[in-house]
């Protein structure tokens, strides 16, 4: 449990010195689009993410197990609350919606307190959108028993392209 | 405190019946969600076929030339992924056991890594993209089947059937539990108000016990002061319910108190208790009363409706009881005071043959008082030999010598002086010290006789007499065995008086006692004949040796005109019996001339010797040892 506080607060430490920085134009494939309240913007009024501007963005690490994965995996990538005030965010709710348009509404008061990571990695190797790539929102679940149950199963949402915040 | 447990009782059966409820509704969300979660892996699935159809589209909008290949290429991969998630995880393993589900699965996997090198070359405008399309239909069709079949085939509904059955089920079995906790409870309420009642009742007759009657009391004390009213307690016992035990047996007994209890419960009105204390004793609570004349007027209902004939397994019985009155505030003002006053009252009827109730009256406390200190201090005197016993003796008319000495009970009390020997008796055996008090007798008389011997003084019996409890009550033979080999005198020296009265009415319910005495060679003889109930059978058929004419009759000798017919028939009667005759109370020489020459062997009386100390005797009979042939009786009378 100290473990994990410690862990949240270095997390926490590395947010805070990466707002600073402004958004750099993407370079890539654009992977990630986040959009509405945010006050760091680099294209049209949303802020654009390619591959490598993610994972220059401080990368956290979680296993857990989910219920559309066999066993534990190491989930790797960058945690949602980094990437909110790395855009500046404000706003109480997150539309996400994937690929295949498929999205969900995430209560950022209720997740506030919790590592929710935007994994691009499983174990130690990029996933493929076959496999839930280029991003999968990953809660973890076998740390929290509360995170848990059905209704965050809904919200762990893969092949995410958007981010809309509200 | 009634009131309190009502009140958790309540909150329990409420929290009982909430609880089931809630679960109920628990239940059904459980059961709503359980088929909410086998609808989306139907949405899974469906999701699959979509994927399908929109990777066909993708493939035909290309070979049309209007979609890229990284659009393809993303379609495709995303297709992949819905086939992956399909074949992995705990959320799809519904889909996953349906038949046919597996190997779809794999098929798919199978075309999809065989179809993806082609598609990787495939270029906008490619018309191969077209035959993909073509070999997908296959899928698309079985995907599709599997689809419709998964929501309307007969597993699905078997399924839905199934659960909606479950549900019924745990309905029942929900509706059951509050049921069967209702009935639980119930039964627990009914349980310990029977648990309560048996609590407070006597369960024989069914009336109040003593701690229901004191509870009572106290209310009533408190109402009383509160409205200034007063109230009475009646204590009622019954007499001779020993003797309907003893002969008529337990069962008669038990039945007779629960006539007496009924007829008791009528005899009052409703607000008043009527309570079995214990045994043969009753209590009644009569409340709301303004002066002691209508407890008296309860007391006399009572008794009309108690004293007469009551038919207990063919027998008439006529109980009778003695009431005890204590009136609240005027006699005393704490219940345990009432109660103990009404008891001293009830105790003072049955003593007095003239009335069958009295009120309570502070003299009578004295009395009580008396009985106690009394009580206390011949437990003490028996314990610290602080007990006296004088001797009378009685002699040989025609030897004018002593044969034989009457051992007799002296207690002088420091507060209440001269005890009668009666009154010890009677006292030891309320008190249960009757046979401490005749061992003790016992072995002072033998022990002292002993010693006489021992100081060679002439040998002459010794007498003693005997509480009536001993006889029924204990073990008398071996008492007196054992007495006499402690002493070492021998049985023939020693006299057992048995008091006719209420000693041989004891002997009759035991009749081997006597004869056990014999055995042992110890004398028996019958005391204050002609005033008791002794039958002719009894003269008869028991074992006496001597035969004491009771004082009275002696001194009726003294009446003029003399008539000496009585006493020489009793003398006849006894001799004709084997009998020696000892006449009492003989205290002029006229007596001893009339009683000798009618042929009376032994008497005792003032005329010869006063009951003395064990120290006189010895020297009474040191002079008859000296004085051989004494001439003249008055030498040893010392008045």
């Amino acid at each position: 449990m100290y473990m994990k506080i410690v862990m949240i607060c270095l997390i926490m430490g590395f947010s805070t010195m990466s707002i600073a920085t402004d958004l750099s134009k993407p370079q890539g494939t654009v992977i990630l689009t986040v959009s509405g309240n945010i006050g760091n913007i680099n294209t049209n009024g949303e802020a654009q993410f390619d591959r490598q501007m993610l994972e220059q963005l401080s990368q956290t690490k979680i296993t857990t197990y989910t219920p559309w994965t066999e066993g534990l995996h190491v989930y790797e990538g960058v945690l949602l609350n980094t990437l909110l005030e790395q855009v500046n965010a404000s706003g109480h709710k997150l539309v996400a919606t994937a690929l295949n348009d498929y999205h969900t509404e995430l209560d950022l008061e209720l997740l506030r307190d919790y590592p929710i990571l935007l994994a691009t990695k499983i174990d130690g190797a990029f996933m493929r959108v076959r496999d839930k790539g280029p991003i999968w929102i990953i809660y973890p679940l076998s740390d929290y028993s509360e995170l848990n149950t059905a209704r965050h199963y809904e919200n762990m949402i893969w092949q995410l392209s958007s981010l809309e915040v509200y | 405190m009634k009131r309190v447990k009502f009140i958790v009782l309540t909150i329990v059966i409420l929290i009982f019946s909430a609880c089931s409820i809630i679960s109920t509704q628990r239940h059904t969300q459980v059961t709503d969600l359980l088929t909410l979660s086998i609808k989306s892996v139907g949405w899974a699935a469906s999701e699959l076929e979509l994927e399908t159809l929109k990777f066909m589209q993708a493939l035909k909008l290309t070979a049309l030339n209007d979609m890229r290949a990284e659009d393809l290429q993303l379609r495709f991969e995303l297709l992949w992924s819905r086939v992956e998630v399909l074949s992995v995880g705990e959320e799809t393993h519904q889909f996953r056991s349906r038949p046919g589900a597996m190997e779809l699965l794999l098929n798919f996997k199978q075309f999809l890594v065989e179809v993806e090198p082609e598609l990787l070359s495939i270029k906008i405008g490619d018309e191969s993209a077209m035959r993909v399309v073509q070999d997908l239909k296959i899928f698309q069709t079985q995907v599709r089947k599997f689809n419709v079949n998964s929501f309307s085939g007969d597993q699905a509904l078997g399924n839905l059937e199934q659960i909606q059955s479950i549900e019924n089920n745990s309905k029942f079995y929900l509706l059951g539990l509050l049921l069967s906790g209702s009935i639980l409870i119930f039964l627990v309420i009914r349980e310990s108000s029977v648990n309560r009642k048996q609590a407070l009742h006597d369960s024989l007759t069914g009336l109040a016990n003593r701690y229901f009657f004191q509870k009572n009391l106290k209310k009533s004390i408190f109402y009383s002061r509160r409205n200034n009213s007063r109230a009475a307690v009646h204590i009622i016992g019954m007499n001779g319910f020993k003797e309907v035990n003893d002969r008529l047996g337990h069962a008669v007994g038990d039945q007779l108190l629960q006539e007496v209890a009924s007829r008791l419960a009528l005899s009052v009105c409703l607000p008043d208790t009527v309570a079995r204390l214990g045994g043969d004793v009753f209590g009644i609570i009569q409340n709301n009363i303004t002066n002691a004349d209508e407890s008296v007027q309860l007391a006399k209902h009572i008794h009309e409706q108690i004293n007469c004939e009551i038919n207990v397994h063919g027998y008439q019985i006529y109980p009778d009881v003695s009431i005890g009155i204590s009136v609240y505030p005027g006699d005393a003002v704490h219940y345990d005071k009432l109660l103990n006053n009404a008891d001293t009252a009830m105790y003072c009827a049955k003593k007095n043959d003239d009335t069958y109730y009295r009120l309570f009256e502070q003299e009578m406390n004295d009395s009580v008082l008396r009985y106690r200190i009394l009580v206390e201090s011949l437990q003490a005197a028996l314990n610290h030999d602080q007990l006296q016993q004088v001797y009378q003796p009685i002699i040989c008319l025609k030897t004018k010598r002593i044969v034989l000495v009457e051992a007799l009970l002296r207690w002088h009390h420091e507060k209440y002086g001269y005890i009668s020997p009666l009154e010890v008796v009677s006292i030891a055996e309320k008190a249960g010290l009757a046979e401490k008090l005749n061992e003790w007798v016992l072995l002072k008389a033998c022990s002292q006789n002993m010693a006489w011997r021992k100081a060679g003084l002439p040998l002459i019996q010794v007498s003693v007499n005997i509480s009536p409890a001993m006889y029924t009550r204990y073990d008398l033979v071996t008492t007196v065995s054992r007495t006499l080999s402690i002493t070492g005198l021998p049985a023939d020296q020693l006299v057992i008086e048995v008091t006719e009265d209420t000693t041989m009415q004891d002997i009759d319910r035991s009749p081997d006692i006597l004869q056990n005495l014999r055995r042992l060679g110890v004398e028996l003889a019958l005391d204050d004949f002609g005033t008791g109930y002794s039958s002719l059978s009894h003269l008869k058929n028991m074992p006496f040796q001597k035969l004491k004419i009771d004082k009275v009759f002696i001194q009726e000798l003294n009446n003029l005109p003399k008539d000496i017919s009585f006493i020489r028939t009793i003398i006849n009667l006894a001799h004709g019996l084997g009998m020696q005759v000892v006449a009492e109370g003989i205290e002029v020489i006229e007596n001893y001339e009339d009683l000798y020459l009618e042929g009376c062997e032994y008497g005792q009386g003032y005329l010869f010797y006063k009951p003395v100390p064990h120290h006189e005797i010895e020297c009474i009979l040191r002079e008859s040892l000296s004085a051989l042939e004494p001439s003249d009786y008055n030498a040893y009378v010392s008045y």
